[in-house]
């Protein structure tokens, strides 16, 4: 694993205004002189080199600011944003012209094609693409807001991948690399869809039909240790994590787990809902049913209530041509009732704290168990 | 209770013999949003 450097927010020192984001206030304004921005870049570019060296440096990613297209978090405009881009992708070069630079961090890949535009026609580096997605409509990052609603459409978020590939390829650079730097259902650190055993089924359909498509996704966030809406209010709050802050695993981390179980050559599979692959002592089958909820609720109300699961029938697995011999077979689940931990937590009553003897572990070796 | 009912051990770990030509076809139920992985490994 190696960094993805984001460079922002705006130091205040540097800061032309003082509109910020967050509690922490985070300054969203361009720098009021960009020599001295790029003279912190530069700095702060070689401080890295001399700590960890060139060669370990050129194999990080940075990239230029947080979704500019939205005024919560850049005040200035695209054609402001872009001599950000271009002062600070210089700066990076400086350091050596094998370190990657790249944008535009936007939203809902806003801004690809024009980023592209802009570097062909000043020559401004630009190593790789990156935007975020997520899968909800309505706008809401407040605890308890109600208008928050998952697109129910198959494709989300996979039609957006693959628009944010046919832009590149339709471009003057049409081989640049695409990292989406942030993915999820929904971009509230408060929606309750994140804790859901739905989540597991959504990433991994989500992450098949964009295959081929990006470099890399970046579902956002590891860990509900997170606090841009502030502290947490409750054990499981609708976190973006994979794991609570107390280190539970939620359905999501699952979905994660499992794909890191498969071998490294993929097989041909019929079914467009798994991933078959094989190592060198064995066959994985990984498959899925991923079924968007039938509501018009929004995801505040529908999912913090328990949510049955209809029986589907039976699944049918036929392995072939395998060498005879012993083996063994082992079967990992998730989904409703099954390493559900928010479903069990819904149960509970929804405590606001978990005591010992409901959490089923001391912290300290749930944590061990995640290194 | 809550990190060990969900601490994602297998749901079924069992020995099979794989005879040769012979396929092999295991069944299991399946509900909406289940996400199913089957490890078979050589022993």
């Amino acid at each position: 694993m190696k960094p993805f450097v984001e460079l922002s927010f705006m130091p205040n020192a540097l800061a032309s205004g003082n509109k910020t984001i967050f509690w922490w206030k985070g300054n969203i304004t361009p720098p009021k002189d960009y020599g001295k921005w790029e003279h912190l870049i530069h700095a702060l570019v070689q401080h890295w080199t001399d700590r960890y060296g060139e060669a370990e440096v050129s194999q990080w990613y940075f990239e230029v600011w947080n979704e500019p297209n939205l005024d919560i978090f850049w005040s200035g405009n695209q054609s402001e944003y872009f001599h950000l881009y271009e002062v600070t992708a210089r700066a990076i070069k400086e350091g050596a012209s094998s370190y990657r630079v790249g944008g535009p961090a936007t939203a809902g890949r806003g801004w690809i094609r024009e980023l592209i535009d802009f570097a062909t026609r000043t020559r401004a580096p630009l190593d790789f693409i990156s935007t975020h997605d997520y899968g909800v409509k309505g706008i809401g990052f407040a605890e308890g807001s109600e208008q928050l609603k998952l697109i129910v459409d198959p494709g989300v978020i996979i039609n957006g991948v693959r628009d944010s590939r046919s832009q590149i390829t339709g471009s003057s650079l049409p081989k640049l690399p695409l990292h989406y730097t942030e993915w999820n259902s929904s971009y509230s650190s408060r929606d309750p869809v994140h804790d859901s055993y739905l989540s597991a089924a959504y990433i991994l359909s989500r992450l098949k039909g964009s295959e081929g498509y990006a470099d890399s996704m970046s579902y956002w966030t590891f860990t509900d240790i997170f606090e841009e809406s502030g502290p947490a209010p409750s054990p499981f709050h609708g976190g973006f994590g994979l794991l609570n802050f107390n280190g539970l695993r939620k359905p999501s981390f699952y979905a994660y787990q499992f794909l890191n179980r498969l071998g490294k050559v993929e097989l041909e599979s019929e079914d467009a809902n798994s991933w078959v692959c094989k190592s060198d002592n064995g066959v994985q089958v990984l498959f899925w049913n991923y079924t968007a909820p039938d509501t018009t609720e929004s995801n505040q109300r529908f999912f913090k209530r328990d949510i049955p699961a209809k029986d589907l029938g039976q699944a049918q697995i036929s392995f072939a041509q395998l060498p005879a011999g012993n083996y063994r077979l082992n079967v990992y689940r998730v989904g409703h009732n099954v390493n559900d931990v928010y479903g069990d937590y819904l149960k509970a009553g929804s405590p606001l704290n978990l005591t010992r003897n409901r959490f089923g572990c001391s912290l300290r070796r749930t944590m061990a168990e995640q290194q | 209770m809550l990190a060990e009912k969900n601490d994602g051990r297998a749901a079924v770990s069992t020995p099979i013999r794989i005879d040769a030509g012979k396929p092999l076809r295991y069944e299991l139920s399946l509900h909406e949003n289940d996400v199913i992985l089957v490890m078979l490994e050589r022993q």
